[in-house]
């Protein structure tokens, strides 16, 4: 059970696992290139072809592995099980239709019977629906509108809005607020999280602003150089950063609460992706570096119930619990499962 | 030491909007900026806080000399910025400098890191090779790279190096005012931590004067002395770094200070969710121009602009909940903060029944 994602020579993914529960919100923070996007694109396997390639592993949503099934059903399953919000809502609706048949085509997504009688009404009352649900005003109105006619934060809500209207069961959210401005970043926030408590939706949101992770998520995991250096509850993952790199990310975040005379800032710039180093990819960055990190690359240690770090820091005599944390007891909806790394993986890994 | 290096009196921008091909018909302006007032302090920071389309960038412009104001000037040491030409104007262009967001476009790609930064200097002054070159070289261990990295083309550095480029081509004319515009936030996080440490050294070392354009709260913390909140083409309030992250007094402020979210959880905060969007600079809204969007807005603020008043000395707030005589002796806004906003209208509800198709139902169903 391997997912490696390969964009030609570049691990751009790299033995990843996580869980995502029914109705919660996994975060995933990183900085740019760490891998946070293509784990979006892996899932909803929208990798770039030929390009891109799935070395290993499976994705299970509810149990069915994603990553075995074939084209024309992954097509039944983008937008209907799986949808995915984008950072820039410009490029996600097309410029020459209108909102109407945008969104038509969404709710249509879960009808086949479209020659019924009576069928465009339907179709239109739930478009205007679909536009109320994420408090477009004046919807009627707007199904008229073309994407230019609107704004950043409302282009956004519509794309929310045909995210969310055929239902699905995992909501990939990825940067959605990032081209907004922070009064509108704020609406749209709390319009997802509503959205989330009425529709139960699972939801993995992307983004590399610790703000939004602590307002949104219930969980985060942490991706450096392609892979998951830390995950847990966010609440622990911000009391207690265990691995190094979360630990200086959030140190090197200005505050806002208080005046600093000088940030931590992490020297250097992370590992190419085609040249990793061969332990801890973010040993020569780290001020805790010791001759083992540089060497191979560490497992993930449970540092609290719910809370792993890779980093041989944490690594004590008591047998460390694997990933992937479970939640209490309920089955998870979404699952991306691979075992610890072996030495011998990587480039040497056979491509499928 | 704070004397003032640059002045903006009355600063006005408004864009005609026209209509028609040949013969263009001006239909409308757009109050991009309207009537700015504001002082920047030698060696220190000023930063411009707001939104998009607030007006902060054309100010920006209009002290590079990149936009012409309306009206309303713009004074540097004492020197009307829009009235200066020939050798004259040749100068001010060394004097003032600027470092845009995004380094990927503000780079030549075409030429090589030493000419990119040596070139206000060959342009604007009368100076030797042998001075460009040892400038450019202390220029370079300034910002913090190897001289033989001046050798090299931008495509070879990454976001933050190139961002350190631009910084340094900023300062090699030794300028009084660098105009800031978003310096780091096409940045990476941890790389936004060092280009920032390195404008903050560099202010010290140079005593060179910011003109800060940012909407990240926490960054202009960091760095600005002096804060400007923008909304709309005015400032709606402006005062000290500290004074303001004290106690920040307009309701636009407070609205801006609730959405930067805190990277903690379980913090104790009042959200203020504003209502709507920006309203469009072509028809600002009368009276005071935040009123359609201010959940404390009262009956009066939809037609009288409100007045600039100081409720605590060097703290201007442009809002007529400080204005006594309006709200008359009642002070129902404590500065601390603590003023409780109305509750925000009940979002409607989603109608589940409706918007399931019934096969989904069913497999639903099982899953709760």
């Amino acid at each position: 059970m391997h997912l490696y994602t390969r964009w030609g020579i570049t691990r751009a993914v790299d033995d990843i696992s996580f869980d995502l529960h029914e109705g919660e919100t996994l975060g995933i923070v990183g900085e740019s290139g760490c891998g946070k996007s293509m784990t979006a694109l892996t899932l909803m396997r929208l990798l770039p072809k030929p390009a891109a390639r799935i070395i290993g592993g499976q994705v299970l949503l509810d149990g069915d592995d994603l990553l075995a099934k074939s084209e024309p059903e992954m097509r039944k399953i983008r937008g209907r099980k799986m949808a995915m919000i984008l950072q820039d809502p410009q490029t996600s609706l097309n410029p020459v239709f209108s909102i109407e048949t945008q969104l038509a085509e969404a709710l249509e997504l879960r009808q086949e019977q479209a020659a019924e009688p009576g069928f465009g009404a339907k179709l239109r009352a739930r478009a205007v629906q679909a536009l109320r649900m994420v408090n477009v005003a004046d919807p009627e109105r707007r199904l008229a509108s073309y994407p230019h006619q609107l704004s950043g934060g409302m282009k956004q809500r519509v794309v929310g809005a045909m995210a969310i209207a055929p239902r699905p069961r995992v909501l990939i959210a990825d940067e959605p607020t990032t081209a907004l401005d922070v009064t509108i970043q704020l609406q749209y926030l709390n319009l997802l999280k509503r959205l989330q408590q009425q529709t139960g939706v699972s939801i993995i949101f992307i983004t590399h602003d610790f703000g939004v992770v602590a307002k949104m998520c219930d969980r985060a995991a942490v991706f450096y150089a392609g892979r998951i250096v830390e995950q847990g509850t966010v609440r622990k993952l911000f009391s207690q950063p265990a691995h190094p790199y979360t630990q200086a990310l959030m140190a090197s975040v200005p505050r806002l609460e208080e005046r600093v005379e000088k940030l931590y800032s992490i020297e250097g710039k992370p590992p190419a992706l085609f040249d990793l180093p061969d332990g801890c990819r973010f040993a020569p960055r780290c001020p805790h570096a010791f001759d083992r990190c540089t060497e191979t690359y560490p497992s993930d240690f449970e540092v609290e119930p719910n809370h792993a770090a890779a980093c041989w820091l944490h690594d004590r005599p008591s047998p460390p619990a694997p990933l992937p944390c479970e939640g209490e007891g309920s089955d998870p909806g979404l699952a991306v499962r691979l075992p610890l790394s072996a030495p011998e993986r990587g480039l040497g890994g056979e491509v499928r | 030491m704070n004397d003032v290096v640059l002045r903006l009196e009355h600063l006005t921008k408004h864009f005609a909007v026209t209509k028609g091909i040949v013969l263009q018909k001006v239909v409308g302006w757009v109050r991009a900026v309207d009537d700015l007032n504001l002082t920047l302090k030698r060696g220190e920071t000023l930063a411009l806080v707001g939104e998009s389309g607030c007006g902060k960038s054309t100010t920006a412009k209009m002290i590079l000399r990149l936009e012409t104001p309306t009206s309303g000037k713009v004074f540097l040491d004492g020197q009307d910025v829009h009235a200066l030409a020939g050798d004259e104007l040749r100068r001010y262009r060394t004097r003032v400098q600027a470092v845009f967001q995004d380094p990927y476009s503000s780079l030549s790609p075409r030429r090589r890191v030493r000419d990119i930064i040596a070139e206000t200097l060959i342009v604007n002054r009368k100076v030797t090779s042998a001075q460009v070159a040892e400038r450019v070289q202390e220029l370079l261990a300034a910002v913090g790279l190897r001289p033989e990295q001046g050798d090299l083309y931008p495509h070879e550095f990454s976001g933050g190096q190139r961002q350190r480029i631009a910084v340094a081509s900023a300062l090699v004319s030794d300028p009084e005012v660098v105009v800031l515009d978003e310096p780091v936030s096409a940045l990476d996080v941890s790389v936004q931590a060092q280009i920032m440490n390195l404008l903050k050294s560099l202010q010290e070392r140079y005593g060179v004067t910011y003109l800060l354009v940012a909407h990240n709260l926490a960054t202009v913390r960091y760095l600005a002395h002096d804060v400007a909140v923008m909304y709309l083409g005015e400032i709606v309030e402006n005062a000290p770094t500290e004074m303001l992250y004290g106690a920040p007094l307009h309701p636009y402020t407070r609205a801006l200070f609730s959405a930067a979210l805190p990277p903690k959880p379980d913090v104790e905060r009042q959200e203020i969710v504003l209502r709507g969007e920006v309203p469009s600079p072509l028809n600002p809204p009368s009276g005071c121009r935040f009123h359609v969007r201010c959940p404390w807005a009262m009956e009066v603020c939809s037609h009288v602009a409100p007045a600039r008043l100081q409720p605590t000395p060097g703290h201007v707030v442009a809002c007529h909940l400080y204005d006594s005589t309006i709200m008359g002796a009642k002070n129902v806004w404590p500065a601390d903060g603590s003023m409780l906003m109305p509750a925000p209208p009940a979002p409607p509800e989603l109608d589940l029944t409706e918007a399931i198709s019934h096969d989904d139902a069913v497999s639903r169903g099982s899953h709760r």
